[in-house]
Order: structure tokens, then sequence, then C-alpha cells
């Protein structure tokens, strides 16, 4: 083998190898800071939608009793994420639908969540 | 000359090698090859992974001379590039199912075909055959590719690409192949097992890319895979 392809092959092994490493730090990390985003996406991931409120709407869902996900308190800035079922939302009134992905989520401030299992 | 055409061209340029007992097509042209008709509307990739096991290695290195329409890249010594338009990248790896451990990696070297050999393809095991227009091409047990897409590094667009093969993959495979799945998930380390979980997750939440599966409408599926792996966990909430 000729030395440069001997040497782009062993440079990609040590790109996999340090790779690996960075996974057993984050594994390591899971119930510090790291974790919250793992977390936070999985929490994400039993939603079928995701809608934004307002503050107001937020503080009266709390008077009504929901209590929103201890997650959200662990991001900076904090979060007021709600799980409500569907029946819930629509009497909400109009709501500002917020696509499941990670930027449009992590842009507002006061969430609610329909459950996938939400029928 | 669409996508799958030159696939299927691709298929037939390297089909002495495909032919020999050991070699797989891998990676993230499977998910197309499994379509009905190999159709290959899912995930659009410019180049294919043959998986060679080290046991064919000898062989395949016999058959290199039979290959058509491609020739070994001077700086990716494993990688096989077209000399016509109509034909794909090829990329030959090395499979060695001694490897234990998913991360582990190493270069087996040889002149003519060296091999970056992943611990991850360990997970492979020969699967069926298809017919793609007259050539017959070995794929892995869909179960043990979907779990080395998800045991995915995460950098980047490579890492999106591995994951949105993940889904090719759930979308077109059987409850079966996910009781292989799950019980495959098992064996692994409890840090693997965490980066799969969270794969998943990160999958969930992608958004769309062009010539790829979309996520949106297969949620409920990755969620559900999700919670049969978390049912093989201790402790979780």
């Amino acid at each position: 083998m000729s030395f440069s392809g001997a040497s782009a092959l062993e440079k990609r092994a040590q790109k996999v190898r340090a790779r690996v490493i960075v996974r057993v730090w984050e594994y390591r990390q899971r119930n510090y800071a790291m974790g919250v985003w793992f977390r936070l996406r999985r929490l994400l991931a039993n939603a079928s939608a995701a809608f934004a409120i307002s503050e107001e709407r937020a503080s009266r869902l709390i008077a009504d009793g929901i209590t929103p996900v201890a997650l959200g308190g662990k991001l900076h800035p904090e979060r007021m994420i709600f799980f409500v079922t569907r029946d819930w939302a629509e009497q909400l009134g109009p709501l500002r639908e917020v696509a499941l992905h990670m930027g449009p989520i992590l842009r507002e401030k006061h969430l609610v969540l329909i459950a996938m299992d939400d029928p | 000359m669409d996508f799958r055409a030159r696939l299927v061209a691709t298929l037939k340029a390297v089909a002495p090698i495909l032919a020999e007992p050991g070699v797989l097509v891998i990676g993230s042209e499977v998910p197309n090859l499994l379509e009905r008709g190999a159709a290959s509307t899912l995930v659009v990739s410019e180049d294919v992974d043959l998986g060679i096991s080290i046991e064919a290695h000898a062989r395949v290195k016999s058959k290199l001379g039979d290959i058509r329409g491609l020739a070994r890249s001077s700086d990716e010594p494993s990688v096989w590039v077209p000399r016509i338009p109509e034909l794909i990248e090829v990329n030959f790896v090395g499979m060695d199912r001694r490897l234990r451990d998913p991360g582990e990696v190493y270069v087996f070297e040889d002149e003519e075909l060296p091999l970056l050999v992943f611990g991850a393809l360990s997970f492979l095991r020969p699967g069926r055959s298809i017919d793609a227009d007259g050539v017959e091409v070995p794929l892995p047990r869909p179960a043990g590719l979907l779990l080395e897409k998800l045991l995915t590094d995460r950098s980047g667009y490579k890492g999106d690409r591995d994951v949105l093969v993940a889904l090719g993959l759930l979308i077109e495979i059987a409850d079966d192949d996910l009781d292989e799945v799950e019980s495959d998930y098992a064996t692994l380390s409890p840090e693997i097992r965490y980066a799969v979980r969270s794969n998943l997750t990160i999958l969930s939440l992608l958004e769309p890319v062009g010539g790829m599966p979309d996520p949106r409408p297969h949620r409920r599926r990755i969620l559900e895979l999700l919670r049969r792996l978390e049912g093989r966990e201790e402790g979780l909430p």
C-alpha cells in the first residue's frame, strides 16, 4: 500500500476512535447538563404536536392544576412546557403551532405539547 | 440517466464481487434496494458501500480485475471511482465478526485492497438477496443494519444521513426484524445503548432533507421503537 493510502485510512480510523471517546464521555454526562438535551428530545419524541402559548395562558394552566414538566426549569432561559390533552388545547382558543424540531421549539418560552398517545 | 439507473449500473459493474460469499451491499443504498423493484426513491447518496468480510478478502481481491468502469482512487485506496458518468463511487469496507466492540476500528493492510474494518459492522449478518435488473444483490438482515446506523456518531450531515438511512430501514422492515433489533440492542454496552436511543430522539425531531425519507410521518414508529428499547432498560423513568 502506498504511504498516502495507508495514512488516509489510518487517519479515518483515528477519527472514529476519537468519536468513541466522546460517546463514552457523553454517556457519563447524561445526568448532568449535557444530558438535558437528550431528555428534552426524548420528551418531544412523545409529542404529536406543539403549540406556543402566552405567559398569561401558562399561568392560567398552572392555576388550573396543570404542572409544567420539570425539565423546562433546567433550560436556560427556563421554559414552561405542559402536556395537555387535545381537548384541553382546543379550549385554550386559537394557538400557534410550532414545528417539532429543536430550533423552533427552543425559540419559545411557553409551550403546550399534545401526547402522541392522545387520540 | 436517473439515480436508480446509475445505482443498478454500478451494481452490475461490481457483480463479480457481489457473487462472492462474505460480500454484502451495506449502507445508505440498502433502503433503496429494499423498495419494491429496488425503486431507489428514498435515500440518494452518490456511493455504494460494499462490506467485505475479512475471510472473503483474498477471494474479493482476486476478482478486482473483473470490475468494469471503475478504478481505484489514488487518494483513498479502499474507494473505487467511476471512470464513466453512468456509474457511482464504490467504497470497500471491512467486516470482522471477531470484533465485539462497535467502537473498535482497525486498518486491514493490503497493497491492493486495504480496508477500514469497523466493529459496528459486526452486527451485519447476511440476509436475503434481491434481483436488481438481473444482478443478484446480497443484502444484510435489516435489523443489524438498522442498529449499525443508529450507532452513528453525529457529526453534521453524515450523522443526519445515517439516522435517515435508519429511518429508511425502519419504514421498510417487518415487526420480526424489530424483535431482532431489540435482542441485538440488549447485548450492547450501556453507553452504546444510550447513543442508539439518543439518535432515535434526534431522528424524531429532524427536519426533512431533500432526497431523503421525511421523518415527520413516521414519528410514531420511531417512538414505538424507542419505547421497545427502553423496555430493555432498568431504572428508566
